[in-house]
Parts: C-alpha cells; structure tokens; sequence
C-alpha cells in the first residue's frame, strides 16, 4: 500500500536531492519567486519550475526544525531550513541543536549561527537560516521589509508603520509579529492590494535585486553547490 | 533491570555485508530497506550468533535458502557423505571463501566486551600415532605440507575464549546433531514469511505449557478476537474453543491474520531471555491489527527480556510500529533502513529512535 502524502503543506511536483525546508504556504511561495527574480528558477506559463534545490513547506517553525530528520533520508545531498529568530534567536539556536542531538544527527553546529548563514558539513549538507539575519531577533517579515524601495522615503511604508503603532485599543497581534502586521498593511495599500508576500515579489512590489538578499541567495548557492 | 543482549551490531564477512555496522539498537528493531539489502541476512546472522554456530541452524538457514541441496548436488562426490563446507561457504561475503582464508564471519556488538561471534573453515592436520589419530589445527598455510593429511573443520571463537571446531562433513545415514553447548546458547525463535512450519509448532507449544504460559497466551489471542475462550493443541494443530461452545476449531478458521499472531506471539514466549526473529512481520496481517500485535510485542517482550526484530516491506507496519511504541511508556523502538551506500561500496545502516519515527511518520517521509 502506498504511503499516505502528507510530506508538506506545499512542494513542488518536481523531486530534487537538494530541498529547502521553509515554515508555510506563504513562506514557499515567496522563496520560489524570489527564485525566479534572482534567475535560479524558470518559469513556465506562471508555473514554477524548481531548479538545483526544491522547497518544501511545513506548518510552523517547530515543523520545520523537525524537519531535520530529513537529513537521514537516502535519495537526500543536501537539506536547507529558513527559520525564524522570533524574539530571541538564542533560544531558536538552541531548538536546533537539541533536535539534531535528539534525533542523533551527527552535526556539530557552533554556539551562534554565521551570520552569513550557516553551513555545516556531515554525511549530507545542512543549511541553516535563522531570519531575518542571522544576527537579530526578527521573522521573515523584517527580511521583506528591507527589500522595500527607498523604504525611508517611503511615504505609505511610514504612513503604515504609523497606523499599527496607533491602532486604536492597541494591537490584538503579538509584539513578534507586528513586522508582519507592518508589510501586511503596507501591502494592502498597493496598486492591486492585499496579495501575499509570493505575490510582492513577482509583482515587484518589493525588490528581489535588494542588495539586502545577496547574503542569503549566496548562502543557497553554497549550500546547493549552484553556480 | 533487564539490558539489551546486543545495544549495537557489527557483521563481517556476512552474506552481502563486508562490513555493517548499526551503532544502536533497541529492545524493538524493525529492519526496513530495498530488496537485497541484507535484511533477511540481518536475521540469519542473529539466529548464527545466538545458537553459536551450532551445525543444526546452520544446516536450517541453508536449507531454508536452497542452498544446502545445490552445493551438494553440484560440488559433492561423496555419496555417502554431506559436506558442510561447500553450502558453508556461501555465508562468507565473498561466496567462493576458499578453506583456510584467515577472515572469519564474524557477528557481534560494535564494543565487544568479549561476546563477538566469529566462524570459519580452517584445515586441520591428522597425526596418526600409535593409537588414535590426533588432530592439530587450525593450520597455518605455512604449516600445511607438514601433514599427510588435511582435513576441514568449522572453526567457532566466542570473544577471546579458546576456538572450538566440529567436523564439516557428516555421514548421511546419521542426522546432523547439534553442535553447540546448550548454556552456551542464546534463545533464539524465528518466525519465517510463511509462518512457523508445522512440525515446530508442537515443541514450542510444549515448552511454553512447561513454562506455564498459556495463560499468558490466551490472554494475546483474546485480545485480538475478544469470542476466543481458550486455545489448545490438538494433532500438532492449534485449535480455537469460541465462548458461544460452538466445536472447538482449527485456528486458522479465524483468519490467516490470527495465525499469524498466534506464531508470533508463541515464539515469544519462546525467546525469553532472548531474541525473536520475525520475517516480513505484514504477512497475512490486515493493517488494523497490526497495531495490536506490536502492542503485546512492546508489553511482553520487555517483561520476558526478549529483543525482537522484525523485517517489512510495509509503510502499514511502521505506522502500526510507531503508534505502539509511541503508546509505550519505556524508549525502546528502533527503526533501521538498511541501503546501498552511495559510493557503491557496500551497505549501511541509517537509523530511527522513537523520536524520529514520530515525526516520519507524522510528516509522511519515506523511510523504506
């Protein structure tokens, strides 16, 4: 009998020895346009077509460090996973490690992540990328958001930030997310308004040539071995 | 407490592995992988290290395989003897082990603490005096032309104890006798694809009414069919007594599924104190009571000190695996995949504790 599929929320049609492990649906769409932004993916009539390395998405950050037990699989050379810091990058440090001595997955990773994105050798390559920047507390949102034009003078980006600051009652979201509450009204105030962060990308609406994401795409060619 | 018999394995010189190594092991292995991978193998070469290499088991595994009648049809003169050696060698990686090749089989944990197993089939030399020939042995090459005659031995060495050897033909007239200490072995049950052949069932039925089991047993058989009062053996056939006095029944007539379980959970009360083997545990099992089956294999087997591995083709049989052992209180599942290493060079072993299987199989990852 075959195996139930439940592997991810989203992944590719195509299997690949290389995979990037992500926390969500919007997650995997915004890595995969960033992708083609960058040139590493093609697209083909508004599909996606993963090249060198695949994604997958799982639920949620401690799905994704879960997710570590790939490294065991097979047909595997090498695994990456994008998490976020949230309010302390110590403590999402420490996750990993413990997951990967739980599981006895034998790599030695070092007291602080590289803040160029961490990679370590073993039986297969593992990539680490705690967001937004190896370095600070932060989500995935604060990365986006530097890759939003002339964000200083940008006019709706400020007047946004100056909304969720004055919400009345005070916000409802948690203070970790208020980056997130932050994109999503200034996304929401676009030519089309509300799409997802995928659609930011490959709308344009922020910029994928951002010098802001040359560490972490050069951290992916490393790992992936992509020229 | 009880401790494992083995907390890690590595075999040499094994059947297809030069050299495995699994460094941990639990109280209950399952073994998954591609065909010809070993897992069988893995099997066999527990069943070799338990009974010592005692010549019975030997001859059983080989006559389980066939091979036993091949390398006497094709490479055997002598029509009033068997020879061992021939059906012998085709457990050494390399089938065409040549007698004298100094690397044994050789089968045990990976820090030895003097239990590693190792066999071979070394020349012995025959001094023939006044009285009664003498052996001298296992010979050297060097040594070899300082004898008349050479003669083939199956050599047996249990961690740095002195080697021991028995003679590697047998007159065919006389049935091949065991040739192992009875303390010295390991109890070891191993229930084949098939399930336990016929004429096995009532010695193992015997024992376990000696070691006062039944109980125990028909407790197994009605938790899985709750109608099922009692069991008995009747002409080497285990028969069923329902609740409602309808005659009492073959057990068969419940279902393969029930004989199956009824096998299983027999040899375990037959492996206390150590190893059952179970071949593609998923045979003749409907995916709803494999679950039950691996629960009284996690209760009982950790009570009668008894370590358990099973083979499966089954992505059923690891779910059930995970579900029992993730119900059990006590960290004592492994799941090993056995492969082909990617250089080519030999077979591995990746392995899975509790932890990692939860989370295979809460995120539907392949692990066959």
């Amino acid at each position: 009998m075959a195996r139930p599929l439940k592997a991810s929320e989203e992944s590719h049609e195509q299997k690949l020895p290389c995979r990037l492990l992500v926390e969500g649906g919007a997650d995997f769409h915004f890595f995969s346009h960033l992708f083609v932004k960058r040139g590493m993916y093609a697209k083909q009539q508004g599909k996606v077509i993963p090249k060198g390395f695949e994604i997958r998405a799982s639920g949620d950050c401690n799905q994704v460090i879960n997710g570590l037990v790939q490294l065991k699989e097979y047909e595997l050379d090498a695994l990456g996973i994008v998490v976020d810091a949230d309010l302390t990058l110590a403590d999402r440090w420490k996750a990993i490690r413990t997951t990967l001595s739980d599981l006895k997955l034998d790599y030695e990773i070092g007291d602080q992540p590289d803040p160029l994105g961490s990679i370590i050798a073993g039986k297969k390559r593992l990539g680490i990328w705690v967001m937004p920047d190896n370095q600070i507390p932060g989500i995935i949102e604060h990365f986006i958001s530097w890759m939003v034009p002339e964000k200083t003078e940008n006019a709706l980006w400020q007047h946004a930030e100056q909304a969720i600051k004055t919400l009345p009652g005070g916000p409802l979201f948690l203070e970790k997310d208020s980056a997130k509450a932050h994109l999503a009204t200034w996304l929401a105030w676009q030519e089309e308004p509300g799409h997802p962060i995928g659609l930011a990308v490959s709308k344009g609406y922020v910029q994928a040539e951002s010098p802001t994401v040359d560490n972490f795409i050069d951290w992916i060619k490393r790992l992936f071995q992509l020229t | 407490m009880s401790t494992l018999h083995l907390d890690s394995l590595e075999i040499k010189n094994f059947r297809c592995f030069e050299h495995l190594v699994i460094e941990k092991l639990g109280r209950i292995n399952l073994i998954v992988g591609k065909n010809s991978v070993g897992k069988s193998s893995v099997l066999e070469g527990l069943q070799i290290y338990a009974n010592r290499g005692d010549a019975y088991n030997l001859a059983d595994i080989l006559k389980y395989r066939r091979e036993m009648d091949y390398a006497d049809l094709t490479e055997n003169n002598d029509r009033y003897r068997i020879n061992l050696t021939h059906a012998i060698s085709f457990l050494f990686h390399k089938r065409t082990h040549e007698i004298g090749d100094n690397t044994p089989i050789s089968i045990g944990p990976t820090i030895p603490q003097g239990q590693t197993f190792k066999l071979n089939i070394m020349w012995y030399g025959e001094i023939r005096t006044d009285d009664e020939p003498r052996l001298v042995g296992p010979l050297t090459p060097d040594t070899y032309d300082q004898f008349s005659s050479l003669i083939p031995r199956i050599t047996v060495q249990i961690g740095d104890q002195q080697p021991r050897s028995f003679p590697a033909t047998y007159n065919r007239t006389v049935s091949l006798r065991s040739t192992s200490k009875e303390g010295e072995r390991i109890p070891c049950c191993h229930v084949p694809v098939n399930g336990l052949a016929r004429d096995s069932i009532t010695p193992l039925w015997d024992r376990a009414i000696i070691q006062q089991d039944k109980t125990l047993l028909k407790h197994i058989i009605s938790a899985l069919i709750p109608d099922i009062a009692d069991i008995n053996l009747l002409n080497n056939t285990i028969i069923a007594i329902d609740t409602i006095n309808t005659p009492p029944l073959p057990i068969q007539t419940f279902g393969e599924g029930l004989m199956r379980a009824f096998g299983i959970s027999l040899a375990l009360v037959n492996s206390r104190q150590g190893f059952l083997l179970i071949d593609e545990f998923e045979t003749g099992l409907h995916h709803t009571i494999q679950t039950d089956v691996w629960r009284f294999i996690f209760s009982i087997a950790k009570s009668l000190n008894v370590q358990v591995f099973a083979t499966t083709h089954s992505w059923d049989c690891v779910e059930a695996f995970e579900k029992a052992a993730a119900e059990d209180q006590n960290e004592e599942a492994m799941l090993i995949r056995l492969q082909q290493k990617r250089d080519g060079s030999g077979i591995e072993a990746e392995t899975y504790n509790e932890r990692a299987l939860e989370i295979v199989t809460r995120q539907g990852l392949e692990v066959r």
